[in-house]
């Protein structure tokens, strides 16, 4: 892993910021911490001052300036005053004694801890250049007696909290960095993985997954399991397209070619009769491929359409007497009999047109798989309160149990109905517009025959939703 | 009768036009639907043939602001293999009919007649009548030289469609949208089972030999006096 790309994850930056944050809480921590020890040491000095003034007053009951300078040559004779600045001036301002260095200008400062309100002695920075605290007080004589400590002390402490600051925030950063790195490279390479198996899909094994732990498991897990769903998902619809594919190329073959065969006789043909039938053949042959195409789009705009829209009340019973209207003549040319057993007042919530397509479909089924003299059954129940029970059943060679769920499938057609005419869509179209609807379909044995069973909700009926 | 019809494809249009043409009809085609929105607005026509997909400007617009500006024209509209959701919208967007691709030529022509005859506004008519037919559409009876014949509710709407297209082909097609309402197409004879049912009973059992309901030949069905 390159460290640019380290340094750009999410993981580095949010540790970065992270590091970032707490190094602005240090400081505001380590300035109010600081100015209290500042505060503390300055008091601390300012008492030793006044200590030392004290004492150098209370040596005399009658303090005369002759006295005290006397005394602070002394003092400062007998030495241990290394910290300790004295000076003691006149009336007039004038040095008398005292080993605070003459550079010092004491002219024109008034009694009182004046040092204090020198900026540069107490608040400049001045590393490592001394400076002194500085008590001046009047004597009664006029004079001045001026006292004062070295500051370097309190310097070095406020330097100490500022390097020691300095050195836990760069400690603080740099291990921000480091396990923001770590952190970025374990989350980079989790990232990796999935961008591998995402690569391995992309060259075209659709098989391949995320690795991921069945349970639980982190964040990563959870996504990993969520996508691997979703490839799951992906893949099976990729492998219908292609069976549909398969099978449309499959299922337009056998009429194309049979237009091929017929264009190559009109050509031979000699005379116009013959030239006209073949053309009819074709014509038929093309309608064929047409409806077959119609099917499809049909079944694929279905699949497609959002569940619900559009739909509206449709009264199933309705719907169901006006269709046996409708087949009962048909059967009967046909030689069979249709027979009804519809419940009144069954509603649905769906779209009239595919549910009549849907019922149409199942009724010309039975018709065209049953044998003359059979009875079609066409019955609609209430399975409950909330639930319809619709079923069309015939007297047909029926549908072995094995292929009962294949026969939905596009295409799908039994082995002895292959002669006879048909998309193989059908049912493939009945199953779109059921689930469309929410409704589950299923194929049962009539012993003899096939049994077509529909069940779903039942909608409260148009116009008498505020009755109930 | 004067056609314009707006189509992009050249086959189709040639298709179209050759046909209507033969049959007695004066057709001018605009090949984009700026060019047809120009027509359509300006010229006077009869009706109006319009296919949904044209480059420039799609049928379905193209419908709405012939609408909106208040063209009347009859508008049948083509469409490639028809979809029942394209034909509601169509229709919702102002179109008199609703043709899928590809289509046969007399399923063309027998909706261009029906559109072109169609009077602009649908009278109140009570009485239906050809010949020694009649159709009482309040009393919902039908007699046959003043004989009353029982029809099912079906063959009533039947009648009723062909009665109100007299003397015009109507197609298979037609007759399942318009009388079942279905739209798709059966793979079993619900149209020929109904058709042949109501000519037992208006021709065959009231007409004396007299035939009204003419079976044309590749085309559909025509209801007319006898000449």
């Amino acid at each position: 892993m390159r460290l640019p790309e380290l340094l750009r994850t999410a993981a580095f930056r949010l540790a970065l910021w992270q590091g970032l944050l707490f190094l602005l809480v240090a400081a505001v921590l380590a300035g109010i911490v600081g100015w209290q020890v500042h505060m503390f040491g300055r008091d601390q000095l300012r008492a030793a001052i006044r200590a030392d003034t004290q004492r150098l007053l209370e040596e005399r009951d009658e303090p005369d300036r002759g006295g005290l300078r006397d005394e602070i040559a002394e003092r400062l004779r007998a030495g241990g005053t290394e910290h300790t600045l004295i000076a003691l001036l006149d009336a007039h301002g004038k040095r008398l004694t005292g080993n605070l260095p003459v550079s010092i200008d004491l002219l024109g400062l008034a009694p009182g801890w004046h040092t204090v309100d020198m900026p540069h002695g107490y608040y400049a920075d001045d590393g490592d250049d001394a400076s002194a605290a500085l008590w001046l007080q009047r004597l009664p004589d006029g004079g001045m007696l001026v006292v004062g400590r070295d500051r370097t002390g309190l310097n070095q402490l406020d330097e100490t909290l500022a390097s020691a600051f300095a050195i836990a925030s760069g400690a603080a950063l740099l291990l921000a960095l480091i396990g923001g790195l770590l952190l970025g490279r374990s989350y980079l390479r989790r990232v990796r993985v999935v961008g591998a198996s995402a690569q391995r899909i992309m060259d075209g094994d659709l098989a391949a997954r995320i690795p991921a732990r069945a349970q639980g498991g982190d964040e990563f897990d959870l996504l990993a399991r969520q996508l691997n769903a979703m490839l799951a998902r992906i893949q099976s619809l990729m492998e219908s397209m292609r069976q549909v594919s398969n099978d449309i190329a499959h299922d337009l073959r056998t009429p194309l070619t049979h237009l091929r065969q017929r264009m190559e006789t009109a050509t031979r043909a000699t005379d116009a009769q013959a030239l006209r039938a073949a053309l009819a053949q074709g014509q038929h042959d093309i309608d064929q491929v047409l409806s077959t195409f119609s099917a499809m789009l049909s079944i694929a705009r279905i699949e497609a359409r959002e569940r619900r829209a559009g739909f509206g009340v449709v009264d199933l019973s309705v719907l169901l007497s006006d269709l046996a209207a409708d087949y009962a003549p048909v059967a009967e040319e046909r030689g069979q009999r249709l027979a009804t057993r519809i419940a009144a007042g069954i509603a649905v919530l769906g779209d009239r047109r595919l549910l009549q397509q849907l019922f149409a479909n199942l009724i010309e089924n039975a018709m065209t798989h049953s044998p003359v003299h059979t009875e079609i059954v066409l019955n609609l129940t209430s399975g409950g309160e909330r639930h319809f029970l619709a079923v069309v059943a015939d007297r047909g060679p029926g549908i072995p149990a094995a292929e009962r769920t294949a026969v939905f499938k596009r295409f799908y057609r039994l082995d002895r109905s292959r002669a006879t005419p048909g998309s193989g869509l059908g049912l493939a179209l009945v199953q779109a517009i059921a689930e469309l609807h929410g409704f589950h379909c299923a194929i049962e044995d009539n012993a003899p025959g096939t049994r077509v069973l529909l069940r779903g909700a039942r909608a409260a009926p148009a116009g008498s939703g505020d009755l109930s | 009768m004067r056609i314009l019809v707006i189509e992009d494809d050249n086959e189709t249009a040639a298709y179209i036009l050759r046909g209507l043409s033969e049959h007695g009809h004066a057709v001018e085609r605009a090949p984009t639907g700026r060019d047809g929105l120009f027509l359509a607005t300006d010229g006077s026509y009869d009706l109006i043939v319009l296919d949904r997909m044209l480059p420039g400007m799609d049928g379905m617009t193209l419908l709405k602001t012939l609408r909106a500006a208040d063209v009347r024209t009859p508008v049948l509209m083509l469409t490639a293999l028809g979809e029942v959701d394209q034909r509601v919208e169509g229709l919702e967007a102002g179109a008199d009919d609703y043709l899928g691709k590809p289509f046969v030529f007399t399923e063309l022509l027998a909706r261009v007649q029906a559109l072109g005859r169609r009077p602009p506004l649908q009278e109140q008519v009570a009485l239906l009548q050809v010949a020694d037919l009649e159709m009482d559409l309040l009393k919902r009876e039908v007699r046959r030289a003043g004989k009353l014949i029982e029809l099912q509710p079906r063959e009533f709407r039947l009648l009723e469609y062909l009665l109100r297209h007299a003397g015009e082909v109507v197609t298979r097609t037609m007759l399942l949208e318009q009388v079942w309402d279905f739209h798709f197409d059966p793979q079993t004879s619900v149209v020929e089972t109904h058709i042949s049912r109501l000519r037992a009973k208006i021709d065959r059992a009231h007409g004396q030999g007299r035939e009204l309901l003419y079976t044309v030949r590749g085309a559909g069905y025509c209801l007319r006096a006898p000449a």
